[in-house]
């Protein structure tokens, strides 16, 4: 007989009561998925307030070195 | 949330692949999800027993696969069974969990991996109180991990070598070589180790 498989005669014990398991696996699970929404939603909005904001401050930006502010009325 | 009975009832006569997909467009407490881990928490068990080798480890890595699971749950991809995959991802998360563990306690305590490694696979003279699956789990501490895993994989749950392709990312014949060569190699540390107790069937 192959040594190595006397590996197979090595009992495994019992797996953990269902109810600790899942709850062990919820409080692993809940913290990583709430960062991972935080984080989500931090980049989401920082690009979302980037773009919304470039033109404000490109405009505040030309009025500062300019004194003109952008006339929106003569377009189209 | 859990759903009711009848929902996790019919859910529980899916197939795996089916299940997979449903999960995949569930949050956490999905009851494909929760289905799933209650269809798969024996076979996680066990390898994860058999990889990290200590009640505690075990049951916080067979948590640890299911966590993975859950964030790869949407990579299934079909190209072997779910049960395959699944063990893939479980010997995957042992592995890193070990290596992680091992760096820790290196950088913790510099020498005490040596000195465990070195005590896990010497002991020649108190070998022969040993049965031979004792000998044999001594000798594999002393393979690195992936190794280890693959050999315990074979001989310990006694996948084929098709199926542990797809859970070591290899294919079934180099993998076959890849077994040789370690028995060849824990042969001859057999044959000093433990006399004559596990060596000579493996020197073929």
């Amino acid at each position: 007989m192959d040594p190595f498989e006397k590996l197979a005669e090595i009992d495994v014990p019992p797996v953990p009561a269902a109810r600790t398991f899942t709850a062990g696996v919820r409080r692993k699970l809940h913290p990583r998925l709430l960062a991972l929404h935080v984080l989500e939603f931090a980049f989401g909005a920082t690009a979302w307030a980037l773009v919304h904001m470039t033109a404000a401050l490109a405009a505040a930006v030309r009025f500062t070195l300019t004194g003109t502010w952008p006339d929106r009325t003569k377009r189209g | 949330m859990p759903s009711d009975t009848s929902d996790i009832a019919s859910l529980a006569a899916l197939a795996d692949e089916a299940l997979a997909a449903q999960a995949a467009r569930e949050g956490s407490d999905g009851a494909a999800f929760t289905t799933l881990m209650e269809r798969y928490r024996e076979k996680v068990w066990r390898v994860c027993w058999r990889l990290m080798s200590a009640q505690h480890d075990a049951e916080d890595a067979a948590q640890e696969v299911f966590v993975r699971l859950f964030f790869e749950r949407g990579k299934f991809a079909g190209r072997s069974s779910y049960s395959t995959w699944l063990h893939g991802v479980a010997i995957r998360t042992c592995l890193t969990l070990r290596r992680s563990r091992s760096r820790r306690r290196r950088r913790e305590e510099p020498g005490t991996t040596e000195q465990i490694e070195s005590h896990e696979s010497r002991q020649p003279e108190t070998a022969a109180a040993f049965d031979a699956s004792h000998d044999v789990v001594k000798l594999l501490a002393g393979l690195d991990e992936e190794d280890r895993a693959l050999m315990l994989m074979k001989f310990a749950e006694g996948h084929e070598y098709d199926a542990l392709a797809e859970m070591f990312g290899s294919t079934s014949a180099a993998l076959r070589m890849r077994v040789s060569r370690i028995k060849e190699r824990l042969a001859g540390q057999a044959g000093r180790l433990f006399g004559e107790s596990v060596a000579p069937s493996t020197r073929r």
